[in-house]
């Protein structure tokens, strides 16, 4: 089983990550179209600064996840086979109680579709974007068994 | 093992769900009051407001009892339990014999003694088939009237001015949301509500319902009648208890339990809406009835009936709400009382525009709540904090400035307390640690 793993010695904040997740779930994914959508793409994937150091902040996929509990729709699951844990935008209902639960605050409200969104890593890509496109490969997508 | 229990929502069919993936060979049955198999309560409202269909309350594939092997019991109520012969008696004779026993018998709507509540037309609102029934009604009716201004009150209340009614709110408290929401929360969303054309009356009782056999109007406590074809009566929720003491178990609000979801009957659990459990933020025994609450501890409890004894750290009383687009979200301790009443707590608050509006909760400089109204994004960092009974001086500052993430609060947040979680206990070490 895949999973994104971060490097924090390696993130300078470039923020690339940011710009591919926005525009890997835009729905032209073309920077020059993107930019006009409306409502705007959003990244799932936050890079933010703390105590001088950089975090790239994401879904981590939790195994026993709060954000599941606490659906109260059935839109957010554990696919266990690929060891993701995915919103269904068609059952989602914007309740955001999976925003209230995330301890790593890594579920955004989307106000304009009422819809909660958060990293799906990618599963139409061969690899997620964010990992794609790091310059510095802060991110990258390692077998789970590999790290523990 | 011979697994049963009663009661097959939230808390229930994730018991049963953990329990089978404990251990395939177990006997587990689920008896269940209802016609349905395991549905959403809290969708209920979305599909009166006509938001989703019917079909879409259901949360498991057509298939899953059979495919998980348990044996669902539905549409009959155990009477008793008999813990000497460690058995159930359903309504219908049948004795189910157990050998752990999951008590997951939720609550009850309370429908306060208000002449005329039994006319056509008065409904509250906790099962699919009060919903099937409101959304029925409100096909034809124009005017509601919903009694209580909590949670259920101003779910149905939204979800009947979605269904194109024309509904007034009567509270009995001086503002609305007064369990979940601090008074100036509880001022922006009744505004809100105003301005979206809810009429609201405050420190006011419905004290009948009047009507022939429909219901034709309420007469309030001030005297006046308000004309209403819809009534929905959501003064809230008693947990089920009288199996609880038909088997001799603690009662006080709620079942009380352990610290591993056992009553003080041996074999016999229980978990839910009905149990009343510790909670972190207030730090005594408390029954807190969401759905979160009830998932985490349904599999909580099949540990423990399963013989893998785990500790339940607690929960803390929360909920999120949305208010005419708007989001509430509240935690914890949110309305404490003043700090010069020496009671310990400090409250910092912050207001930014005429729908945001944010506070901490402090108790000897330990986070213990929060209200949010306005924006959400990562309030659940500050309930990592409340759970983990954090305490950073700057925090209520960052909080309130909307300047954090988890990456402020990593030293303090500790994930010991989330039982049997690998997954996010690794996540954490592996970022800190960086390259490998």
């Amino acid at each position: 089983m895949k999973e994104i793993f971060v490097r924090l010695d390696r993130c300078v904040g470039c923020r690339q990550c940011e710009i591919s997740c926005a525009l890997v779930h835009s729905g032209s994914r073309d920077i020059h179209k993107a930019v006009w959508e409306r409502p705007l793409p959003r990244q799932r994937v936050r890079v933010t600064r703390e105590r001088g150091e950089y975090y790239p902040l994401r879904c981590f996929h939790c195994e026993d996840a709060p954000c599941v509990e606490a659906c109260i729709s059935g839109a957010m699951r554990l696919d266990e086979d690929v060891g993701t844990v995915v919103n269904d935008h068609e059952r989602c209902v914007g309740c955001w109680m999976c925003v209230m639960v995330c301890p790593y605050g890594s579920i955004q409200t989307h106000e304009g579709q009422k819809v909660a969104l958060k990293c799906d890593r990618c599963p139409d890509e061969e690899e997620p974007a964010c990992v794609r496109d790091c310059p510095t490969g802060a991110l990258l997508v390692k077998e789970r068994a590999l790290v523990v | 093992m011979k697994h049963v229990i009663i009661g097959g929502s939230a808390a229930g069919t994730s018991a049963a769900d953990t329990l089978r993936r404990l251990d395939p060979r177990c006997e587990i049955t689920i008896i269940s009051d209802e016609t349905r198999p395991f549905y959403s309560r809290c969708l209920t409202s979305y599909y009166i407001a006509g938001k989703i269909d019917e079909h879409d309350m259901l949360l498991r594939e057509p298939g899953f009892y059979e495919a998980h092997r348990l044996d669902l019991i539905m549409g009959r109520t155990a009477v008793s339990v008999d813990p000497k012969k460690r058995a159930v008696v359903l309504d219908d004779g049948r004795e189910i014999p157990y050998g752990r026993l999951l008590l997951a018998t939720g609550g009850r709507a309370k429908v306060p003694d208000i002449p005329g509540a039994d006319r056509h037309g008065v409904f509250t609102l906790r099962t699919w088939d009060d919903a099937v029934a409101i959304a029925r009604k409100a096909k034809t009716a124009r005017k509601a009237v919903v009694v209580g201004g909590g949670l259920i009150g101003m779910k149905a209340a939204s979800a009947l001015r979605d269904a194109g009614l024309e509904v007034r709110v009567v509270v009995a408290s001086g503002r609305v949301l007064s369990q979940m929401l601090d008074e100036a929360a509880a001022a922006v969303a009744r505004g809100l509500l105003e301005a979206h054309g809810f009429a609201i009356d405050t420190r006011c009782d419905v004290v009948e319902v009047e009507g022939d056999g429909e219901v034709r109007c309420v007469r309030l406590k001030d005297g006046r009648r308000v004309d209403a074809d819809l009534v929905i009566i959501g003064k809230g929720v008693d947990p089920e208890v009288d199996l609880a003491k038909s088997c001799g178990a603690r009662v006080g609000r709620g079942v009380i339990v352990d610290e591993h979801l056992e009553t003080s009957v041996p074999g016999v659990y229980a978990a839910g809406d009905v149990a009343e459990a510790y909670d972190i933020a207030c730090g005594e025994m408390r029954v807190n009835a969401m759905w979160t609450a009830a998932t985490a501890q349904g599999k909580v409890v099949a540990r423990n009936m399963a013989g893998i004894p785990t500790r339940y750290p607690g929960s803390v009383g929360m909920n999120s709400i949305d208010i005419c687009g708007v989001p509430f979200i509240s935690m914890g301790v949110t309305s404490p009382g003043r700090a010069e009443d020496g009671n310990g707590y400090i409250e910092v608050t912050r207001r930014r525009g005429s729908t945001w509006y944010r506070k901490v909760v402090l108790r000897d400089g330990v986070i213990c709540g929060a209200v949010f109204a306005g924006a959400v994004d990562r309030a659940g960092v500050v309930l990592a904090l409340i759970r983990a009974r954090a305490s950073r001086d700057d925090a209520p500052e960052r909080i309130l400035a909307d300047d954090f993430t988890y990456a402020t609060f990593m030293d303090v947040i500790d994930d010991k307390d989330r039982y049997f979680q690998e997954g996010g206990k690794r996540n954490v070490q592996r970022i800190m640690q960086g390259g490998y």
